[in-house]
């Protein structure tokens, strides 16, 4: 008498595919948009369709991820569309949500568990502004030394790099097209990166200029898509290519437009 | 010489830190990226010192840089690619990039062959090195990740 | 050398007059009745034709915000 009643309780923890396959396909569009490259998707997504006895394959386009998700063994077919969420890339979501994709496929949480943990994780990526427009200009700052500006030149990146990384918080912040904000920032940078020109101090004006704008270069999805292309991803590493050399675009339009306002040469 | 590499160590680890919080990683995987960082961007300058062409040292630098994140990923916690590809943004040819850009508009507006001429010389050729660049970096950082997959893919779990 | 002081100095105008206006906090009133000169408009706004359906519920649409 007992025996049939436990199988219903375990039957019933357990999740059809049409709900894992809706859950993978939500996990799959957050891992994507947050910067991840495709083959983690895929591994991630496969690990955790494993550990709950069903089989899953995954289509991943540009803007939009299909998954479909069956049991093993079994005609019942689930398939999952869902467009690649929007959001600024975040290594920590990727690194808890692999976390989290590991908890499951080694049984240390139920499906419900992992449901909440996954709505915690994308609800709780805060970082503090401030830090982050300090830390970058930095940066910037130290990335001018290593391609040999002076202190001034330093000073002077460091500067134009804070109010170009504010200016593009406020703008993004406001819902502009992210390639406006690219053309505004990096001509305010440019032509803040100047001043060097303008009052000289240092003996590297130039230097300053020209790394005054590197803190908008799309480094990340500029790897993502050689990662792709690697991988045999070739949609999504052209479409990720195509991302980040518009976004290149977009900065020099900035740039050379600051320096023909400051009268500077680029070559 | 010695102090010029710690110098460039120094700076390439205050980059990828900086450049790095752009892209959010958690907090505990910060001083991995400026280890990593700090040691592919030293030994791309020693390499370059020694007249190799840039290419070849990004991808001799980046597959240094992705043997020890693999190697400090399952430390970290992290996936290989949360302190690799932070550390890897320093080394980013984001200069050639808008250079190429740069010429290709100069050889929009330039008017006579020859001047059309030698901007389209320097578009491609910044061109052509920033996509090498990138692929030889990409190519060097995720060789270490395929060799030592089993390290790699279960560093989080 | 006279056109490229003018806009730096413009610039550097601009940046600090941003700065103000962001970081000075407004008040209550001046701030409910401040009319916008500029304003984002989505892109549900933009394509609107008389007759379509108020958007009752928090959708997206297509606004892409990176």
């Amino acid at each position: 008498m007992t025996q049939p009643i436990t199988t219903m309780i375990s039957d019933a923890a357990a999740p059809s595919p049409e709900e894992l396959g809706r859950f993978l396909s939500q996990y799959g569009a957050w891992l994507l948009g947050s910067g991840s490259t495709c083959i983690r998707v895929e591994k991630n997504i496969n690990r955790m369709a494993h550990a709950f006895g069903m089989a899953a394959e995954i289509t991943i386009m540009p803007r939009h991820l299909q998954i479909a998700v069956c049991r093993r063994g079994c005609d019942e077919l689930a398939t999952h569309l869902s467009a690649v969420r929007q959001t600024p890339t975040s290594f920590n979501i990727i690194t808890r949500l692999s976390e989290l994709s590991w908890a499951v496929a080694d049984g240390r949480i139920d499906f419900d568990t992992a449901k909440q943990q996954f709505n915690q994780i994308i609800s709780s990526d805060r970082q503090s502004k401030a830090a982050v427009l300090l830390m970058v200009a930095l940066a910037n700052a130290s990335f001018c030394r290593l391609f040999g500006g002076d202190a001034a030149a330093m000073a002077i990146v460091g500067i134009a790099t804070l109010c170009g990384y504010y200016i593009k918080a406020v703008l993004v912040e406001r819902g502009i097209d992210i390639r406006a904000v690219f053309i505004i920032c990096a001509l305010v940078s440019s032509i803040l990166g100047a001043t060097d020109i303008l009052f000289p101090h240092g003996s590297t004006p130039y230097i300053a200029v020209a790394t005054s704008v590197l803190y908008l270069v799309p480094g990340i999805p500029f790897l993502n898509s050689f990662s792709d292309l690697l991988h045999r991803h070739y949609i999504c590493a052209f479409s990720r290519f195509a991302d980040a050399v518009i976004l290149t675009g977009c900065l020099s339009a900035g740039l050379c437009g600051g320096m023909l306002l400051m009268k500077i040469g680029m070559f | 010489m010695i102090v010029q590499i710690l110098q460039d160590a120094l700076f390439a680890a205050i980059a990828a830190i900086g450049f790095a919080a752009i892209s959010k990683p958690p907090r505990r995987a910060y001083l991995y990226c400026a280890v990593i960082a700090a040691a592919a961007h030293s030994l791309r300058f020693i390499l370059m010192s020694g007249n190799i062409n840039i290419v070849v040292a990004t991808a001799i630098s980046s597959f240094a840089a992705g043997t020890i994140a693999v190697f400090l990923s399952p430390a970290a916690r992290t996936p290989a690619e949360t302190c690799l590809f932070p550390a890897l943004l320093p080394m980013i040819p984001g200069m050639y990039a808008y250079r190429s850009f740069g010429a290709m508009v100069m050889c929009i507006l330039g008017e006579r062959e020859a001047e059309f001429n030698h901007y389209f010389y320097l578009f491609a050729s910044n061109g052509f090195t920033c996509v090498a660049i990138l692929l030889g970096m990409v190519t060097g950082a995720t060789v270490p990740i395929f060799i030592f997959k089993k390290i790699s893919f279960q560093a989080t779990r | 050398m006279e056109t490229p002081l003018i806009i730096w100095c413009c610039t550097v105008a601009l940046i600090l007059l941003l700065l103000l206006t962001r970081l000075v906090p407004h008040h209550g009133k001046n701030h409910k009745h401040r009319t916008r000169v500029f304003e984002i408009g989505t892109e549900r706004e933009e394509f609107f034709v008389p007759g379509d359906p108020l958007q009752k519920y928090d959708t997206t649409d297509y606004n892409d915000d990176f």
